[in-house]
């Protein structure tokens, strides 16, 4: 599999972060999971953490190298994660109103393919880019009291974007109600497609901008200058922000002379005479001003 | 495995363009010569030679690698590439600078810059801790840029510490041994190969519990300034864990350093990852700014978003 990750969280103007966002990757599958936990509630940001870390947890397990069943891993995954933080705050007897919570989206690809679950209003977006310049874009619905005015026909999205009650989700994990888990179809992707997952710190301040700027040259600069983009947007009040984002690469017949980004060594492969001095001609051509030469 | 050492190259032995001088350090991966180029301009070159799998006896030029240990030795191999891929691709004054990577002897050598001056390690151990403020802020200060630059790459060092901080004459700083070094996004599957120092290693370096991330880099360098006022590292973040005794360095030398450069030192230092400063670049800026550091901390913690206690 190739594929290129970026991610960054970031603490805005808020006293802690209590977003939190993890990937995990074996040779077959990719797991992609961002949690941001709620203010107003007790230890939010243990819920976002326990939250990662359960799923985390469950795709380490389960992921072998392959998941049986990516879609039905998900829903397992997220009412897990849900028990683990409801049990946490039974065990420190932490009142049920103030008990912490967290939304959750989390996605894997495996197979070329796509799919996701998520609970509140943390989003995931699904760039296609045809290359005509126009965008296909996707996001998952959120679980807001806001949403469903504007699902309605109660408000209009531009009045929901700066409406006061923007912030409430009706659906996390934690607390007394059992979460409502949407999951998504399984979603075919197609090389360069990007899918980014963020928190509401992050898509708020950037609306299409996210969309049009996430598909720069390099996920590693584009990531942090829409982070930049969105802090200066939201100003010193801005909620914590968390982008992670994912370039899928269809598979080549042809080897590529620079491995990718992310090429993990596991295992320990053979390496060829050709191998060790296509990286060493590779090294000596970034060295700059390099006196020696590129190749001997 | 093997448990003896192997033997460095000789002094005046020709390597390619270079002619070795002596060995500078030795590690469990490589020996880093001082060598001269034809020029006869001093060079730093880092040999990859696995102790554990490569022998090589007194007088040999070529190590050995047994058969049973040609896997490992290459998997390693592949490491000391990314080291190279890492570091060539930075250019920075206060990075290590490549100048050259090439292949004898079966095994493979990255040529550094070399510039005279002595480890923040000798330093400290030399004036026994207790280091001057101003040379701490000026000298943290380009230490930071150089992390800032390496994390701008998208790039984690996490083995930051006074062994890998040199200092010139002129005492700038420059950050050293990109051995450990990893994409920070790189993450996920085990770690191959785990290194860190007990002192300066985050917690999250330990176990996986949180995700690595520039962070883990401030930690260590608040580690190092730790070091610098106490003459050794702090106690150990697996240690810390279980049963903290580490003094905050606003109680240990409140009457002799500014109270932002203690607040500082003890900001990055939190074991919990996302209560340290988050971005090299602004824990440098508040290392920079206010040079009499009589402010109190309050003022830049909230700038920061970082809870005051």
């Amino acid at each position: 599999m190739n594929y290129t990750i970026a991610q960054e969280s970031r603490i805005g103007g808020r006293e802690i972060n209590q977003d939190r966002a993890t990937w995990l990757a074996t040779e077959d599958a990719v797991l992609l999971v961002v949690a941001d936990g709620m203010g107003g509630h007790l230890q939010g940001e243990v819920a976002a953490q326990l939250a990662i870390d359960t799923i985390a947890e469950c795709f380490r397990i389960e992921a072998k190298p392959r998941l049986a069943n990516p879609t039905d891993f998900l829903t397992a995954a997220m009412h897990r994660a849900h028990r683990t933080i409801v049990n946490y705050a039974a065990e420190c007897q932490i009142e049920p109103h103030a008990a912490p919570r967290t939304t959750c989206i989390a996605c894997v690809v495996q197979d070329g393919q796509a799919s996701w679950a998520h609970a509140g209003d943390s989003r995931l977006y699904l760039i296609h880019n045809p290359g005509d310049g126009k965008p296909r874009v996707a996001h998952t619905r959120d679980h807001s009291i806001v949403q469903n005015l504007v699902d309605e026909g109660s408000i209009s999205p531009a009045e929901a974007a700066n409406h006061p009650m923007r912030n409430r989700v009706f659906s996390c994990l934690g607390g007394l109600e059992a979460p409502h888990i949407e999951v998504s179809a399984t979603v075919s992707l197609e090389d360069g497609d990007l899918i980014a997952l963020c928190t509401d710190g992050a898509w708020w301040p950037l609306g299409e901008k996210l969309v049009n700027e996430l598909g720069g040259p390099s996920l590693t600069d584009s990531v942090p200058h829409l982070l930049d983009a969105a802090e200066r947007a939201a100003g010193p009040e801005a909620d914590n922000l968390t982008l992670i984002a994912m370039r899928w690469e269809a598979p080549k017949p042809k080897v590529e002379a620079d491995p990718p980004f992310c090429d993990t060594y596991i295992g320990q492969a053979p390496i060829s005479d050709e191998e060790i001095e296509n990286a060493i001609n590779e090294i000596r051509r970034r060295i700059p001003n390099n006196p020696h030469g590129a190749s001997s | 495995m093997f448990s003896q050492n192997n033997h460095a190259l000789p002094s005046g032995y020709e390597l390619g363009d270079y002619r070795i001088d002596r060995q500078l350090s030795v590690g469990g991966f490589s020996i880093v010569y001082l060598a001269h180029d034809a020029a006869e301009v001093p060079v730093a070159i880092k040999e990859y030679l696995p102790n554990s799998h490569t022998l090589r006896s007194e007088g040999e030029i070529v190590p050995t690698v047994p058969p049973d240990f040609q896997a490992d030795f290459n998997h390693g191999l592949k490491l000391f590439f990314e080291e190279g891929r890492a570091l060539t691709g930075l250019d920075h004054p206060n990075v290590v600078r490549v100048l050259n990577f090439f292949r004898a002897n079966e095994t493979v050598y990255l040529v550094m810059r070399y510039e005279t001056g002595q480890t923040l390690r000798d330093c400290i151990r030399k004036q026994r801790g207790r280091l001057d403020e101003g040379f701490l802020r000026g000298m943290f200060s380009g230490v930071l840029d150089g992390l800032g630059e390496v994390h701008g790459h998208g790039l984690l060092h996490l083995d930051i510490k006074p062994a890998n901080i040199w200092l010139r004459t002129d005492n700038s700083p420059v950050l050293l041994d990109f051995g450990a070094a990893r994409y920070a996004l790189d993450i996920g599957p085990p770690e191959p190969r785990a290194m860190y120092t007990p002192g300066y290693a985050a917690p999250e370096q330990y176990h996986g519990k949180y995700t690595l991330g520039p962070w883990t880099d401030i930690y260590a360098v608040g580690a190092c300034m730790y070091a610098a006022l106490a003459g050794g590292a702090p106690q150990a973040a697996d240690d810390r864990l279980v049963d903290d005794q580490m003094l905050p360095a606003r109680q240990r030398w409140g009457s002799s350093y500014s109270p932002r450069l203690l607040a500082t030192i003890d900001e990055c230092l939190r074991l919990e990852p996302t209560r340290r400063p988050q971005h090299a670049r602004a824990l440098q800026a508040s290392l920079n700014s206010d040079a009499a550091g009589n402010q109190p901390p309050g003022s830049w913690l909230s700038r920061l978003g970082l809870r005051g206690w």
